[in-house]
C-alpha cells in the first residue's frame, strides 16, 4: 500500500513522461486497490491535473476499468458521468455497450452526446437502435447519434442512414455519416444530392461523400456521371477550401472534360493528384497533345517526365522529337523510348545521336529504339 | 477506365511493385497509383527488354548486385525539395546553434555533424551549410561536416554537382539578392558558391539501414523531413531509431512541420522552441 501511495505522488507529476512511468507501475497492482481512489479523483472539481491523472490512468488499464466506469455513468455528478463515458469510448471496448446505450438517455444532453459518440467509437452494431432514437433527441444529439451510426457502419448502419437522408435539417450530417461508412452501394443514393443546384452545401457534400467512396473501394467511376457537373467542377476546383477542392479535382479528371486540361497539367506536379491527372489527361485524349507539348516548352521540374510520358500513352510519340536535347535526362529517356515507334528517317537520326548522349538511360533506351525499329517493331 | 490502367499494369502486377517498395524502401504507395508508377518505369522494362511488370518484379529480386534496386529507387522517390523548405524550422535551427556551440566548448571539441536523411537532391544539406556559415559560429578550426544520405543514385549524382535550377528557389525571395549570394548564374542554371558547398558530401544509402549511417556517430543534429508521411509504421521506427543511434546526447532530430512523433515513439522528447517542435533524444532509453 506504501507503494501505491508512492506511485499516485508520481502520478500527479505535470510532468507526462512522469505520469506514463506512473502508471505502468500502477497496472501491476490489482485494480481493485486503486479504482476507488481514480474515482474519487475523477470528481475533483477542483483540480484539472488530478482529473486527468485519473482519465489517463483508466484508459491504460482497457477493459480492466470497464465495470468501474460503467458505475460511474450512474454517478449523482453529471461531469462524472461524462467523463466516463469520455473514457469508455477511448478504451472501446464492447463489454461497456449496454451502459452506454442506457446513458443515451441521460437527463443531462451533454452525457447523452459523449455517450452517442463512445458507442461510435466502440463500433458494436448493437448500440444501433438505441443510436436511432437520437433522431427524436435534441439536435445536437441526433447528430452525435447519426455521426456515430455512420462510424459503427455496416448494412444495417447504411440503411438507418439511407432513411435520414429525407431529414433535410440533419442531411448534411447524414451524407458525412455515408462517407465514412458507405460502399459501392451508396453512391446511388448520394447522386440526386449532387444534381441539386439549390442546394449547394448538400451538393459539394455528396460529391466529397461519393469521392470518398469511391477512392476507398478503388472504384473509378464513368465520366457520364460528371459531364452535367463540369460547369460546377471548374469553380470548385479553385475553391479555397481543400475539402471541396479535392473531390471536384477527381471528379473533373473522371469526366475528362477537355476544359480541365489546364488544372490536369497543373496537378500533374502533385504527388497526391498526379495519379488522377495522368487519368484526366488520357481521357481527355489527343485534345490534350499541344497543352503538354506547350507545358514541356515552358515548365521547369521532374514533373516534365510525366508530362512526355503522358504524350507518349496518347500515342504522340512524334511530338516529342523536339525534346532530344532536353535538359532533363528523364525526358530524353522517354523521348528515346518513344521514338522507338516513329518510323521516320527524322527519327532514326535523332536517336543515333541520342546514343552519345551523357547520361546512360537515354543511351540504353535509344539503343533499344533503334534496334526495335531495325526490326520492324512497334513499341507500345 | 479501369481498362486503361489494366493495359499498363494489371491490379495483380501493381500489388507485386508496391509490396516490392514497400519491402525495401519502406515506402508505402496510397491507392491506385499504376499510372504513375507505370509513367516513371515503363522505360526500365524498355531498357532491360522486358515485357510484364511481373517480369521486372522477378528480375530486380534475381539481380544480386542491387544495381536495379537502385534504379528502381531512382525512379520511385520523391524528389520534390527546394532551398529554405519551410523557413520557420531553419530559423530554429540557426537558433539552436548556438546551444550546441556551447555544448561543444563545454566539451572542449570543435566539430559538428549535421545529417539530412533522404536528402534528395541536395537542397537542404546546402541550406544547412548556408545557416552554418551565415552564423559565424563555427570558423576557425572546427569541423564541419554535413552529410546527406539519399536511396536514389539520380539525386545523390546530381546533389554532388550543386548546380540547380530555378524550380530549386522557391523559397528564396529572388528579389532580395539572395540567390546571386549564394549561386553564380550560369545561362539557366545556377551552381552553389564554393564557400557553400564545402563541408557537404552525399552518399548512397537506405536510411532504414545501419550501414548507412557508418562512420556519422554523434551527429548534433539530424533533419528527416516529410519522408515520414509517406512510410510504413515500421519503416518508420527503423529510422527513428538509427536517428536515435546517430544523435549525440544533447542532439537535435527536426522532422517535417506535418508530421509528429508523439505517440509514435518514445525515443524522443518534443520540445517546442519558439513555435516549432523539435524533438531530443529521451536519453533515459539509453
Amino acid at each position: 500500500m506504501i507503494e501505491i501511495q508512492g506511485i499516485f505522488e508520481d502520478l500527479k507529476s505535470s510532468d507526462w513522461w512522469d505520469r506514463k512511468n506512473a502508471i505502468e507501475k500502477l497496472l501491476a497492482h490489482p485494480e481493485d486497490s486503486y479504482l476507488p481512489v481514480l474515482a474519487e479523483w475523477l470528481r475533483n472539481h477542483d483540480d484539472a491535473l488530478l482529473r486527468n491523472a485519473s482519465m489517463e490512468t483508466y484508459r491504460a488499464l482497457g477493459i480492466r476499468a470497464v465495470d468501474s466506469l460503467s458505475s460511474l455513468l450512474r454517478d449523482d455528478d453529471a461531469e462524472v458521468r461524462l467523463f466516463a463515458a469520455n473514457v469508455l469510448g477511448d478504451i472501446g471496448h464492447a463489454a461497456a455497450v449496454s451502459s452506454l446505450v442506457k446513458a443515451v438517455n441521460d437527463p443531462d444532453a451533454n452525457v447523452r452526446i459523449a455517450s452517442a459518440e463512445a458507442l461510435g467509437k466502440i463500433r458494436d452494431e448493437n448500440a444501433l437502435d438505441a443510436l436511432g432514437r437520437t433522431l427524436d433527441d435534441e439536435p445536437w444529439v441526433a447528430m452525435a447519434g447519426i455521426q456515430a451510426i455512420g462510424d459503427i457502419g455496416g448494412e444495417k448502419a447504411l440503411v438507418l442512414l439511407y432513411a435520414c437522408l429525407d431529414l433535410e435539417e440533419y442531411r448534411g450530417f447524414v451524407i458525412s455519416a455515408i462517407a465514412a461508412a458507405g460502399n459501392r452501394g451508396s453512391i446511388k443514393y448520394l447522386t440526386p444530392f449532387i444534381e441539386n443546384p439549390a442546394h449547394v452545401f448538400h451538393s459539394e457534400l455528396a460529391l466529397e461523400a461519393i469521392i470518398r467512396i469511391a477512392e476507398r473501394e478503388s472504384i473509378r467511376l464513368k465520366s457520364e456521371n460528371f459531364k452535367e457537373l463540369v460547369p460546377m467542377l471548374l469553380a470548385a476546383v479553385s475553391s479555397p477550401d481543400a475539402d471541396t477542392r479535392k473531390p471536384a479535382f477527381i471528379a473533373l479528371c473522371w469526366s475528362g472534360d477537355a476544359r480541365g486540361i489546364p488544372y490536369f497539367i497543373k496537378a500533374i506536379r502533385d504527388e497526391e493528384f498526379a495519379e488522377y491527372a495522368i487519368d484526366g489527361l488520357l481521357s481527355t485524349g489527343i485534345k490534350a497533345a499541344p497543352a503538354l507539348v506547350e507545358a514541356l516548352r515552358d515548365s521547369e521540374g521532374d514533373h516534365r517526365v510525366l508530362l512526355a510520358k503522358v504524350l507518349s500513352m496518347l500515342g504522340e510519340n512524334r511530338a516529342l522529337i523536339e525534346f532530344t536535347k532536353d535538359e532533363n535526362p528523364g525526358v530524353r529517356t522517354e523521348v528515346a523510348q518513344a521514338l522507338g515507334s516513329v518510323n521516320s528517317s527524322d527519327s532514326v537520326r535523332a536517336l543515333l545521336k541520342m546514343l552519345s548522349d551523357p547520361f546512360e538511360e537515354v543511351r540504353l533506351a535509344a539503343r533499344k529504339s533503334l534496334s526495335a525499329l531495325k526490326k520492324g517493331k512497334v513499341i507500345k | 477506365m479501369t481498362d486503361i490502367k489494366d493495359s499498363y499494369i494489371s491490379e495483380g502486377e501493381f500489388q507485386l511493385l508496391r509490396e516490392l517498395i514497400k519491402k525495401e524502401f519502406g515506402l508505402q504507395i496510397k491507392g491506385d497509383k499504376r499510372l504513375t508508377l507505370h509513367a516513371r518505369l515503363a522505360h526500365r522494362l524498355h531498357i532491360l527488354g522486358l515485357t510484364s511488370y511481373a517480369d521486372y518484379c522477378n528480375f530486380v529480386r534475381a539481380d544480386s548486385s542491387g544495381a536495379e534496386l537502385q534504379e528502381l529507387a531512382s525512379h520511385v522517390t520523391n524528389n520534390e525539395t527546394f532551398f529554405f523548405r519551410e523557413k520557420a524550422q531553419f530559423d530554429i535551427f540557426s537558433h539552436v546553434l548556438e546551444d550546441i556551440k556551447k555544448e561543444k566548448q563545454k566539451k572542449k571539441r570543435q566539430d559538428l555533424k549535421i545529417l539530412s536523411l533522404a536528402c534528395s537532391t541536395g537542397e537542404e544539406a546546402y541550406t544547412l551549410n548556408i545557416l552554418v556559415q551565415l552564423s559565424g559560429l563555427f570558423l576557425w578550426n572546427w569541423d564541419v561536416r554535413i552529410t546527406g544520405i539519399d536511396i536514389s543514385r539520380i539525386a545523390v549524382e546530381k546533389a554532388k554537382k550543386a548546380i540547380y535550377s530555378k524550380n530549386s528557389f522557391r523559397g528564396i525571395n529572388g528579389e532580395s539578392g539572395q540567390i546571386q549570394k549564394y549561386f553564380t548564374c550560369e545561362g539557366e542554371l545556377y551552381r552553389l558558391k564554393q564557400p557553400f558547398a564545402k563541408n557537404v558530401e552525399f552518399r548512397l544509402g537506405n536510411i532504414m539501414c545501419e550501414d548507412a549511417y557508418a562512420g556519422l556517430e554523434g551527429a548534433d543534429a539530424v533533419f528527416c523531413r516529410n519522408l515520414f508521411i509517406y512510410m510504413s509504421p515500421d519503416a518508420i521506427g527503423k529510422v527513428l531509431v538509427n536517428c536515435y543511434r546517430s544523435l549525440s546526447d544533447t542532439g537535435y532530430l527536426f522532422v517535417g512541420s506535418s508530421e509528429s512523433l508523439i505517440n509514435k515513439t518514445d525515443l524522443f522528447i518534443p520540445r517546442l522552441v519558439n513555435g516549432v517542435i523539435v524533438y531530443r533524444k529521451n536519453v533515459k532509453k539509453n
